[in-house]
């Protein structure tokens, strides 16, 4: 190349994390879409009750490392098996996700891409969850928690290295940028939690989206842009509440399907009953009737 | 006592100049005040006194209605059935706020009436904002009234937004090939009713749809270096460049769009009784005058930065309406032009050497909100320096002095891409067309600016840039600009701007720059003032 020519532009990405971010969820709301839809009806009430009783220390854990809440909470997924979160990731995209998905966000990203900025999903939630998001959003590298599988092609609920949360996300992008020529100074991240931190602070232009308060607070501080596009609530009262709230629709929804699911054998058990009782009290009766006959005879007799 | 060089009559008392007795004058200093000894011979040019308001200003719509300029009455324009947009001027307008009823309000009810009894029914009302910041509910609800509010918000009273993909429609080219864009509802309608506040002489005729209405594609062709430089001034539409082009792109506009105009013009009573002695001569404060300002100095200086900013933006402006003119946009808008002159014009002989002005708490782009340094900049070299008619009120190579803390504050929802603006580009270059060609279309299409500009309450991510430009044709005239009192030097080194503790420091350097012994000229305002130089 001569000393004349151009050099060539580096590229821009865009790189955005998905709950909180992109849509309204997380990752325990993923888990609890597999666990309702366990075919075991014991083992989906489980499943169920043990997330319920087991919240104060996932939000207790997720606010003090998300790396290690990550760690922790995917152990939920343990036998589980890889084809059915699969499937499942479908549904669960289709079914639930989808809805989610904030309003401006179709915007935002068809946006991006006319400013010619390489996108990117990068994202703590499996990967078998991101990708029917990213292929809906028109994503095409998507970069998600993986989930390790037993010979049986069971999971183990152990994750796969690397876990991606805080500096693994910010590794991450360093490592794609020098790999595709990506100019981290004129790339753009989207995130919604300060867990994410490290993420944003790998580019020139960190997006604090729907940001919680110390989001916000580092936001504000560094003067970078703060955007709010259909934000639940974010303090930790309102995630708890809102945590609550879902657990305890989706242990109501756990009975209703089994009250559903077993309606006709508890129908017949108590057809059988009835009929038991009915049986019973004819019989009873019969007795009585026959005691009072036969009393009525002795009585003449006397 | 002092020795006023003042006539007894007109205009002319509104000229001062100062001797070795004159008492101290007050400069506006942010969301303060400074009270400063200015030398002998200083001139002080002070705002009119308000003119008197219209008794009924309702009437005078109605009036107006009936009795449009070039066009024929309201009423014979209309026809049920028809679609109708009233846009009505944002937030921008007036400054302060006036005290309710705005006059939009007076507007919008006696049109919204007149509409109904002629069988129109598909009204729908835009806050023509250009790319200004999205007006919130509560301040579109003050504006409005609470019946205008009630029949209307929010699916037929809403703000537009110039980035909606489906709300904009081309409108035509001028022949100069600048693209007419403006929002899909006005260019569909049958009649566009536009309600104006025709606040400074650059507001308002076809600045009103044509820019309210528009947004990026039709407002670079003006809003630019270039234009902005070539415009002597503003406030003087015959010499501004700016004017001219907007008026080019309204001819367009009014052969597509059938606009009914509204104008109104204010009186200059920006303070109510308790204020009313920062509009005086300092040398006729009377004790009662006195105790007032020290008490209003006491409080400020008491209060925190945050319940500051907050107290001073609810004051209201206590105007009154001088005039309400309707009809075709140009018809209208030359009688506006000459009411608006009528309040604020001040016959000034002769330019000085030194400007001194105090840049204060508001302008057009921070209501409710923080004046960061980019808005003084704005203020101060855009707006204030742009106050005169004839020839600039400062001489070529002239000393201008702002008085203004100048902290390294920005509201982040508000003016997010100032920020970045501010403290990434303008170290690297002040040069504006460098600034233009290099940066201005990436902000102006960066995703999250607009995302912020049309869910949030953000100013568009070009505007900074807007606010830059605005300063041009001052920093091409301009010998040098010092700011008095600013608490942060990094940020005048960012401007490009010297610094001194006291007015009286500022002097003294501009005295050095210059040489000699400067003729110094303060401008007292606000309230409005703009001097004709001769």
């Amino acid at each position: 190349m001569s000393d004349h020519e151009p050099k060539p532009v580096a590229r821009a990405a865009a790189f955005y994390d998905l709950d909180g971010t992109l849509l309204n969820g997380t990752v325990v709301d993923h888990y609890l879409y597999y666990a309702r839809h366990d075919p075991h009806l014991p083992a989906r009430v489980r499943r169920v009750a043990s997330t319920l009783a087991r919240a104060p220390y996932f939000v207790y854990l997720d606010r003090q490392d998300r790396r290690r809440f990550n760690q922790v909470f995917y152990r939920s997924y343990e036998g589980l098996s890889e084809d059915r979160l699969a499937m499942l990731g479908e549904s669960l995209f289709e079914g639930v996700l989808q809805k989610k998905l904030y309003d401006g966000v179709q915007e935002l990203l068809q946006a991006d891409r006319d400013a010619g900025r390489v996108q990117v999903l990068l994202t703590g939630a499996l990967d078998f969850v991101a990708r029917p998001v990213a292929r809906y959003l028109g994503i095409e590298t998507v970069v998600a928690s993986r989930l390790e599988f037993g010979r049986n092609g069971l999971c183990t609920g152990v994750l796969r290295p690397p876990v991606m949360a805080g500096p693994e996300k910010a590794g991450w992008i360093r490592e794609f940028a020098a790999a595709h020529g990506i100019d981290l100074g004129r790339s753009v991240a989207y995130a919604d939690d300060a867990a994410d931190l490290p993420m944003l602070s790998m580019v020139g232009r960190p997006v604090a989206v729907n940001p919680d308060s110390q989001l916000l607070a580092t936001a504000r501080s560094h003067g970078w842009p703060v955007l709010h596009i259909d934000a639940p609530a974010r303090t930790l009262q309102g995630k708890l509440a809102r945590g609550a709230l879902g657990l305890g629709a989706d242990l109501a929804r756990a009975v209703r399907d089994e009250a559903e699911l077993r309606a006709p054998a508890v129908r017949a058990r108590l057809g059988a009953l009835a009929g038991r009782v009915v049986g019973a009290l004819e019989r009873a009766a019969s007795e009585a009737r026959v005691a009072a006959q036969d009393a009525g005879k002795g009585g003449k007799d006397t | 006592m002092s020795s006023l060089t003042t006539a007894a009559l007109g205009r002319e008392r509104c000229v001062v100049t100062l001797d070795r007795a004159s008492a101290p004058r007050i400069v506006h200093y942010g969301e303060g005040f400074l009270r400063e000894k200015f030398p002998e011979g200083t001139r002080v040019i002070y705002p009119p006194p308000p003119l008197d308001p219209l008794p009924n200003v309702k009437q005078a719509i109605r009036q107006a209605l009936a009795r449009p300029e070039g066009c024929d009455p309201l009423f014979a324009l209309l026809k049920p059935g028809m679609k109708v947009v009233i846009g009505v001027d944002d937030i921008s307008l007036p400054l302060p706020m006036m005290r309710t009823p705005d006059v939009r309000q007076e507007i919008l009810e006696v049109v919204v009436d007149l509409l109904a009894d002629y069988g129109v029914d598909d009204i729908e009302i835009i806050v023509a904002l250009s790319l200004h910041r999205r007006m919130t509910d509560a301040e579109i609800r003050r504006m409005v009234g609470p019946r205008i509010w009630r029949q209307f918000w929010p699916e037929r009273l809403y703000n537009h937004d110039a980035e909606d993909p489906d709300g904009m429609k081309v409108v035509g080219e001028t022949r100069h090939g600048e693209k007419v864009v403006l929002n899909r509802k006005a260019v569909e309608a049958d009649l566009v009713i536009y309600a104006n506040i025709n606040l400074v002489p650059m507001d308002g005729g076809h600045k009103s749809v044509g820019v309210g209405f528009c947004g990026y594609e039709t407002l670079r062709a003006h809003h630019n270096p270039d234009t902005l430089k070539a415009s002597w001034s503003f406030m003087d539409p015959a010499k501004s460049d700016l004017s001219r082009k907007v008026d080019r792109i309204g001819k367009v506009v009014a052969e597509h769009l059938n606009i009914f105009t509204i104008e109104t013009t204010l009186n200059n009573k920006m303070y109510g009784r308790q204020l009313q002695f920062l509009a005086k001569n300092e040398d006729e404060w009377s004790g009662t005058d006195e105790m007032a300002f020290k008490a209003l100095q006491w409080t400020l200086s008491r209060m925190p930065p945050a319940a500051k900013r907050a107290f001073l933006h609810k004051i209201p402006a206590e105007y009154g309406v001088t005039g309400v003119v309707a009809g075709r946009t140009e018809a209208a808008h030359k009688k506006t032009l000459e009411a608006c002159y009528r309040q604020y014009s001040v016959p000034v002989s002769g330019q000085c050497d030194v400007l001194v002005s105090g840049i204060p708490y508001l302008c057009p782009y921070n209501a409710n909100s923080i004046m960061n340094p980019l808005l003084v900049h704005c203020t101060g070299l855009g707006y204030f320096f742009n106050m005169y008619r004839g020839q600039p009120l400062l001489r070529k190579g002239g000393v201008l002095v702002l008085c203004h803390p100048l902290e390294d504050e920005f509201h982040p929802d508000h003016h997010p891409s100032y920020i970045e603006f501010f403290h990434r580009l303008l170290p690297e270059t002040r040069d504006s067309k460098v600034l233009e060609a290099k940066y201005e279309e990436q902000f102006a299409r960066d995703p999250t600016y607009i995302q912020m500009y049309r869910r949030g309450n953000a100013y568009h991510g070009v505007h900074p840039f807007y606010m830059w430009y605005w300063g041009e044709a001052a920093m091409h005239h301009v010998g040098k600009v010092i700011c008095v009192g600013a608490r942060n030097q990094r940020v005048a080194e960012i401007l490009g701007w010297e610094t001194a503790s006291t007015i009286d420091e500022a002097l003294g350097e501009a005295r050095a720059f210059l040489g000699k012994a400067p003729e110094i000229t303060l401008l007292h305002h606000p309230p409005i003032v703009i001097p004709d130089v001769s």
